[in-house]
């Protein structure tokens, strides 16, 4: 757009100068000459080629003996010998700093008034100042400034050994053609200043390429798909084991609306799909309230995983939305191996464990004759230890079956005052007999909730057998039901050993105990409480803890009210 | 006294149920499979039977289903013993026409206990 402008502007000018030059009204000859040093200055941009050039022109068509152009450096002040004629010493490429300035020298006195001088002795006019870099012998001189509208840009000098030999002819001459010289002056610094601005934007976009192959090389070399959307919905980009992933081949996307890239999937599974970027779409649209949102869809025997995160610009405002898929079908099966081999080996220990477990019953009730004191004593030890791997194999096969997914609940209507009850009633002994208090808290009218049962009598019995086991003899241990504004809430509070900050999230995590003297002495899986915390979580409830560390934990989780069918099987 | 069959390949295990309810004052018959125990509830009658899950030559749940479809021997109560604890399974005995499901590991005053209510809660024969 801007070289436009400028061979525009160089238009203009041609024109302007044509009609000038016959204002002036020169004789024929010089108005050859003067289009001579037109053409010239159009020649190139190089300026100190179009200077040099001009200058021999018009130093020709005066018949000077010695000529200068000197052009001021705005940012010294000084004045540049940018072209010469008959000079000793050519000039250095890009002109050489003379130590004229405003006021100095004829020169810097044609800059300061922005007037030419015709000087027919220049050793009698004060104005003169030789330049000891270029002395040379001339009598006369005729020096003009180079001015466009705004400023004086430089100053045009000739020289000639004969003293009064400029005349109003030659200086008419002279200013007409340094117009021109002013005009390539200016086109030259237009032209700099447009070059500049194209080797800018070349950068940028060198650049922006350099990052686009980098982004496109990441996106073609990792194994997950990826896809983004532009905020209104429509595909922006998509790598190529997206393509892989969703079976789309080489079907055209870009620009297409999102539902495109899971037009290969089954119809339920494209539901499922379009409910997530429905949610996406329709989440609050700050950045600090963002979850991103996974779903998992079934394709065949492919199993995919598609995260979706909404996308916002600096100004936090919504700007897409960015998909990434994952073939898990292998990681399923993987998990699907590990579950059914722990399923197996789980099952097979159960068969001896009914062994051990029914003969030492037999032996411990005296179907056999008498058991003295020592023998009693011993066999209890063999039973509390078939019990204990009695309860780990039956966590060990909840955790796979939670896993797998393969957790069925047998949802009723439960009152869970009155199973907490029924929970705390089958612990009672075991917690008197270790020297703690039991109370129940329970506020009146807490409705019925949708749950299973038998799932829910678990999860009491995990959270109040680690109560009773880290509790020291003296404590207390409380179960509270609360009504809240959409869910009950259950919390089991102990006056324990409590758990320090730093494995408070950590004990959810399978096979976690705490280093604890009174943790080390208790027997225990380390599954009890991921287990529980699965399980709140199918009924769609939430599991957490509030704990100080030397002064108790509490236990709290909630059950809805309005069951939402979490997990189908 | 109620005559009990125990049918479980498991010798250890068929020996500590027979011990048990012998010991309880039962009378008590054994099957070593699935196949024996359809034949000796058709040759003995018995007023209830404990059937282990897993069996050589015909599962427990494909000799419960068997003995449901005979008329002779289809209100004899069946009780599923199984190491697996899965609500699947479960079902699957329940399906069968089993009367309850057991899991193992029990101990044998528990499972006397339950006998004793099963055969209470029986409408009594003549």
């Amino acid at each position: 757009m801007r070289s436009h402008n400028l061979e525009h502007r160089i238009r203009e000018l041609q024109t302007q100068v044509k009609e000038h030059g016959e204002r002036v009204l020169l004789p024929d000859d010089q108005v050859h000459l003067l289009y001579q040093i037109i053409q010239e200055t159009y020649k190139s941009f190089d300026l100190d080629a179009v200077l040099n050039r001009t200058l021999i022109r018009i130093s020709h068509a005066l018949q000077a003996d010695r000529g200068s152009i000197l052009l001021l450096d705005p940012d010294s002040g000084y004045l540049e010998h940018r072209a010469a004629v008959a000079r000793a010493q050519t000039l250095p490429k890009g002109g050489k700093r003379t130590h004229f300035r405003r006021g100095v020298g004829l020169a810097g006195w044609v800059l300061e008034h922005n007037e030419p001088a015709l000087l027919p002795s220049i050793d009698d006019d004060p104005r003169w100042e030789p330049d000891p870099g270029s002395p040379h012998d001339s009598q006369s001189a005729l020096a003009l400034p180079l001015a466009s509208e705004r400023e004086v840009l430089g100053v045009m000098l000739l020289f000639h050994d004969e003293r009064g030999y400029f005349h109003q002819e030659h200086l008419a001459f002279a200013e007409a053609a340094a117009k021109h010289i002013v005009t390539a002056i200016e086109n030259t610094e237009m032209f700099r200043l447009v070059r500049e601005q194209a080797d800018r934007l070349g950068a940028m976009l060198r650049r922006q390429r350099q990052i686009n192959a980098q982004h496109v090389a990441i996106l073609s070399a990792i194994a997950d798909g990826v896809a983004v959307s532009d905020e209104d919905g429509q595909i922006a980009v998509v790598n190529d084991a997206a393509r892989r992933i969703l079976r789309l081949g080489a079907v055209e996307l870009d620009g297409q609306p999102l539902s495109t890239l899971f037009a290969a999937l089954p119809e339920a599974e494209q539901e499922v799909v379009s409910e997530a970027l429905a949610r996406v779409r329709a989440h609050p649209r700050r950045r600090e309230q963002l979850i991103p949102l996974s779903v998992t869809v079934h394709h065949d025997d492919q199993i995919i995983q598609a995260a979706f995160m909404p996308m916002f610009d600096e100004r936090r405002i919504y700007a897409g939305i960015v998909i990434v898929f994952r073939d898990i079908t292998r990681d399923r099966e993987i998990a699907q191996a590990k579950n059914d081999f722990v399923s197996v080996v789980a099952h097979e220990l159960r068969t001896p464990m009914t062994s051990i477990k029914g003969y030492t019953d037999l032996i411990l009730q005296g179907a056999l004759g008498e058991v003295n004191d020592e023998q009693r004593h011993f066999l209890k030890i063999v039973k509390a230890n078939v019990d204990r791997l009695s309860e780990l194999v039956g966590d060990l096969l909840d955790t796979a079956r939670i896993e797998a997914g393969r957790i069925r609940l047998e949802i009723e209507p439960i009152q869970v005052t009155s199973i907490v009850g029924e929970v705390c009633d089958s612990l009672a002994e075991t917690i008197r007999e270790r020297g703690l208090e039991l109370a129940i808290e329970a506020d009146p009218d807490v409705p019925t909730v949708q749950a299973d049962r038998n799932r829910l009598i678990q999860i009491l019995m995990n959270l109040l057998s680690n109560a009773y086991r880290y509790t020291p003899s003296g404590g207390s241990i409380t179960v509270s039901v609360r009504l809240t504004d959409d869910a009950v809430l259950v919390a089991v509070t102990d006056t324990g050993i409590g758990i320090a900050p730093e494995d408070q999230e950590r004990i959810f995590e399978r096979f976690h105990r705490v280093d604890h003297e009174l943790v080390n002495r208790q027997t225990g899986t380390g599954l009890g409480l991921p287990i529980a915390r699965s399980l709140v979580e199918l009924h769609g409830g939430r599991l957490w803890l509030e704990s100080e560390f030397g002064v108790g934990s509490t236990f709290c989780f909630t059950l809805p009210i309005q069951h939402v069918d979490v997990h189908p099987v | 006294m109620a005559k009990i069959l125990v049918a479980e390949d498991e010798k250890d295990i068929r020996e500590l149920i027979v011990f048990s309810l012998t010991f309880a004052g039962f009378e008590v018959l054994m099957a070593v499979d699935g196949e024996d125990a359809v034949q000796k509830t058709l040759e003995n009658q018995p007023d209830l039977i404990m059937m282990d899950v897993r069996m050589p030559r015909m599962t427990g749940y494909e000799a419960c289903a068997k003995i449901k479809d005979m008329p002779e021997t289809k209100d004899i109560p069946v009780v599923m013993l199984s190491a697996k604890g899965q609500e699947a399974e479960i079902q699957t005995g329940l399906n069968a026409g089993a009367y309850e499901y057991i899991l193992k590991p029990f101990a044998p005053d528990e499972l006397i206990q339950r006998v004793r209510d099963i055969l209470g809660s029986l409408p009594q024969a003549e």
